[in-house]
């Protein structure tokens, strides 16, 4: 046969190939269309008429398309590592799907059930909490019957009567999201440049005032931006928190005419030298920025002295979920007490933990705090979104 | 004159636009290995390996190659398809010609927001399971739009010539298209293809708006820039290789004729 | 062959009349309502984000048009082999990469305040898409440039030098002979860029900044918000972003659509 018309069989070939992938769906290990029947073993647990070992050994075999934000290096090298080996200890395969924002799988899941699509979904379980997960619950999309309380270790040490635990912003868990990790918004300065820290929002008026320009947050609706300006809301009432902000404004980088567009950027910004404070809602972030060389070694973690805001998050199964067995499974291991008290290890994670009877190790790094002072509930997540609207439009703009 | 000095300037834009290009490749890679680089330091705080150990845990190899294969096949089943629809369309009558060319060529006018958020919904109602193949469907009419508008026009006399002598002697339309027409114009084809496969591997609007989870290099890229800086120039780096690798199939169209 | 010619029209129009519905049926009980277009239409950054995002589009392609002049008017007598090597590299940098290479080279942290120290304008973040245009100028401008070059015929060069022979100046060669020669691929290429900066996310995402937005921007916040509701409103956005990029396409490839210029090929 000539070259070229090889070739051309070849082209034509790979061609056909590849129709038939497309149409099959084939190589993507993120889905599966068919339901893996083991929907029914799961109702059976949750209606108290099977064992949880049905669910054990229904689960064996199985694969979790777990979604979840993935711009934490260390949280991922914690589920690869350190989770996923105890996972195939139990016949599970973890599938991390990394995602920019825990929107993006609640999306996917409401455009299957937009669909049509009420099993085989993509998403079996999420990392989530707050606005994603009332949304969510206000269509009906995650798994009912009370799963998270059932759990075995969720039965052992979860204090579901704390209502940090069973209320999230303020929406009522009902056993529809099992706690996996503790999070607290969390300063950060620079020791070489700034000797006392603000630790009053008048404090830091007064420092924004004294250094023009050295003072940010990142734009709402950016999550750290967003819990910043809520725990402004928190401490001084919303009218009254706008009326600060709208006064901070020309004393912040930029004049207030710009706002770094997230957490990352601000990070940086910090890192550079370019403004003077940093924070987050992972407690453990000077630590990951000064390993990652984006803060240098001189940065230290500071909380305001009435407190900071404080949540849970935890993880959900949508009820369309094409392994739910598999992921109550591994829901259930999250609350693992070793695990837990691995994820709680600075030399890990350094993130508190959910379970009630597990102490939390002694911090021994100086980029991580050991008490985050009075906790600050967070507002109702049903606020949360006409907060940020009125920060553009007060603000922002 | 006029031509020698085009000439000069041209070699002047060449030598400069080089030096850049090499200037650029040689940021990434200090970029890629500097543990930290804070400005305004002119270099590295510190160099190691941090970027890249952040972007193999990141499943960099996972994207790639998911990347690799959604970008191989929207720019197969766009070449077949734009191929197969040019080869009738050289022959049509005018105006179903044109509405041939317009339903082809019209997507590479659309913004990529309004095709990814309503594919979300339709891939799934027209029963694509995978995440990857409802990215392929959502990059295929942009794709096939480009590859539309490189084959337009190679067609030329000799060509349809020969089609229409194989088609005379009894050869049917498949074994016209491989032994006729596709050795005909493979280089153009090979250009489409080519083209096609970068229209795919850069898209971000559409696989991040289709909202599927698919694991594609440019949804990697873009969260860890500000991130993970040393991370996000190993990625660039995994980005732009395939990207400058495909181009050197391209080949520089021979001047037209008056 | 319409129905292979099909295939990409019914993705697009399927995905377009999904957008449609989505845009008035929120949530998932299917229930019809024009409240996602009123939270879009009320929002007083909706006329604004569109004016940006047109700003950006016309300005983006104009930058684009000018450079890629200049290029085509530099390399068209070298070598095609030499002139396409050199095009074909911004031409295959993915618009993400451009971006970031935008942020290197230009961001408060990138390689131009590291090298000046002091006083360096940073594009990145501008509230009038500076950082924005001129990725896409870089880029786009050797896109186009490679248009022109394609389009190149050899009796252009026959009437430019009958024209210099016949007394003309050569900036009245290229007003009056070259210019009008390249007008057409230029138009053209000038649309696509245009075309594309206005639906396009990938670019404002990194270099742009948070206020104003283009309305790519503001439709990807609105799915990160609330997920229910907000999946409509960015349906609705995108379709506006379907409208503007239409009447944009259109006003851009009038001198073509009229017929009103004559060009030689």
């Amino acid at each position: 046969m000539k070259p070229h018309r090889t070739l051309t069989v070849i082209a034509l070939t790979a061609s056909i190939v590849a129709s038939v992938l497309l149409v099959a769906g084939c190589g993507s290990s993120q889905t599966s269309s068919t339901s893996t029947g083991t929907s029914d073993v799961v109702t059976s647990w949750t209606a108290g008429d099977a064992p949880w070992s049905t669910v054990v050994q229904s689960a064996k075999g199985q694969t979790v398309n777990w979604w979840l934000y993935g711009g934490d290096d260390r949280i991922n090298a914690y589920i690869d590592d350190v989770v996923g080996p105890r996972a195939k200890q139990l016949g599970i395969t973890i599938n991390r799907v990394p995602v920019d924002d825990t929107a993006t799988a609640v999306s996917k899941v409401v455009v299957e059930a937009r669909a049509g699509k009420s099993s085989g979904g993509a998403v079996d379980l999420i990392w989530i909490n707050g606005e994603n997960f009332a949304s969510g619950k206000q269509a009906q999309l995650w798994l009912g019957d009370s799963w998270a309380t059932k759990l075995p270790n969720a039965v052992l040490h979860v204090d579901w009567s704390d209502p940090s635990i069973n209320r999230d912003l303020g929406v009522a868990v009902d056993g529809q999201e099992s706690p996996w990790s503790r999070a607290a918004l969390v300063w950060a300065y620079d020791s070489a440049r700034t000797t006392e820290p603000p630790r009053t929002l008048d404090a830091l008026l007064t420092y924004a005032k004294r250094h023009p320009g050295r003072v940010t947050y990142p734009a709402p609706p950016d999550f750290t931006g967003s819990a910043f300006v809520r725990y402004v809301v928190t401490q001084l009432g919303e009218d009254r928190a706008f009326a600060y902000l709208k006064e901070l404004k020309p004393y912040t980088w930029r004049q207030g005419s710009a706002y770094p567009k997230s957490e990352a950027e601000l990070n940086q910004m910090f890192g550079n030298g370019t403004v003077d404070f940093a924070f987050s809602y992972d407690p453990s972030f000077v630590e990951s920025a000064v390993r990652s060389g984006t803060f240098a070694k001189s940065a230290r973690p500071f909380v305001p002295m009435s407190g900071t805001l404080t949540n849970v998050s935890y993880v959900t199964i949508p009820s369309n979920a094409a392994h739910p067995a598999a992921a109550l499974v591994l829901a259930n291991l999250l609350l693992d007490s070793d695990l837990q008290a691995k994820k709680a290890d600075p030399a890990v994670l350094g993130v508190p933990t959910v379970l009630r009877d597990l102490a939390t190790p002694a911090q021994h790094s100086q980029y991580l705090l050991a008490n985050f002072g009075a906790p600050v509930p967070e507002l109702a997540a049903a606020k949360v979104a006409p907060i940020e609207q009125r920060w553009k439009r007060e603000v922002g703009s | 004159m006029i031509a020698r000095e085009n000439t000069r300037s041209g070699r002047s834009i060449a030598i400069v636009w080089l030096a850049l290009v090499a200037g650029v490749v040689l940021w990434l890679v200090v970029r890629a290995f500097a543990d930290a680089w804070r400005a305004p330091a002119m270099l590295p705080q510190a160099y190691g390996l941090y970027g890249w150990n952040v972007a193999l845990r990141n499943s960099l190899q996972h994207a790639f190659v998911q990347s690799l294969l959604i970008a191989t096949i929207a720019a197969l089943v766009g070449g077949v398809l734009a191929t197969s629809a040019m080869t009738v369309a050289v022959r049509a009558g005018r105006r179903a010609r044109r509405l041939a060319l317009v339903l082809l060529v019209v997507p590479a006018l659309l913004p990529g927001t309004v095709v990814a958020i309503g594919m979300a919904t339709f891939a799934t109602r027209i029963g694509l399971q995978g995440s990857m193949s409802t990215v392929v469907a959502v990059h295929l009419p942009f794709v096939m739009a480009w590859q539309t508008i490189v084959l337009l026009g190679t067609w030329d006399r000799t060509l349809r010539e020969r089609e229409d002598v194989a088609a005379t002697l009894g050869v049917g339309p498949v074994m016209r298209l491989v032994h006729v027409t596709i050795p005909g114009l493979r280089l153009q084809l090979v250009a489409a293809l080519a083209l096609g496969f970068l229209v795919s591997w850069g898209q971000y609007t559409t696989t991040l708006l289709v909202a599927t989870g698919a694991d594609t290099l440019p949804l990697r890229l873009v969260p860890m820039v500000q991130s993970q800086p040393a991370a996000a120039a190993v990625m660039t780096i995994a980005m732009l290789v395939p990207a400058l690798l495909v181009t050197l199939v391209l080949r520089a169209p021979t001047r037209r004729p008056s | 062959m319409l129905a292979v010619a099909a295939v990409p029209a019914v993705l697009v129009a399927g995905a377009i009349f999904d957008a449609a519905r989505t845009s008035v049926t929120p949530g998932i009980s299917g229930s019809v309502t024009l409240e996602a277009w009123r939270t879009f239409a009320g929002d007083p950054a909706t006329v604004r984000d569109a004016g940006f995002t047109v700003w950006i589009a016309v300005a983006s392609a104009l930058c684009a048009a000018a450079g890629g002049v200049v290029l085509f008017s530099a390399l068209r007598r070298m070598p095609r082999r030499v002139a396409f090597a050199v095009l074909l590299i911004p031409i295959a940098v993915p618009y993400v990469t451009a971006a970031v290479l935008t942020m290197q080279w230009l961001g408060a942290d990138g390689l131009l305040t590291r090298l000046v120290q002091h006083g360096v304008y940073d594009p990145v973040g501008s509230s009038f898409g500076i950082g924005i245009i001129i990725t896409y100028a870089w880029k786009e401008a050797a896109f186009i440039a490679a248009i022109l070059l394609v389009g190149l015929t050899r009796d252009l060069e026959d009437r430019e030098t009958i024209s210099r022979t016949l007394g003309l100046s050569r900036s009245q060669v290229y007003w009056h002979v070259t210019l009008p020669s390249i007008a057409r691929p230029l138009i053209v290429a000038t649309t696509l860029v245009a075309a594309f900066a206005i639906g396009a996310l990938e670019i404002p995402a990194l270099v742009g900044g948070i206020s104003p937005q283009t309305l790519p921007q503001t439709a990807a916040a609105a799915t990160a918000g609330d997920v229910l509701a907000g999946q409509s409103v960015a349906a609705a956005n995108s379709l506006l972003t379907l409208v503007v990029s239409i009447a944009l396409t259109l006003a851009l490839a009038a001198p073509l659509l009229t017929r009103r210029m004559r060009w030689s090929s």
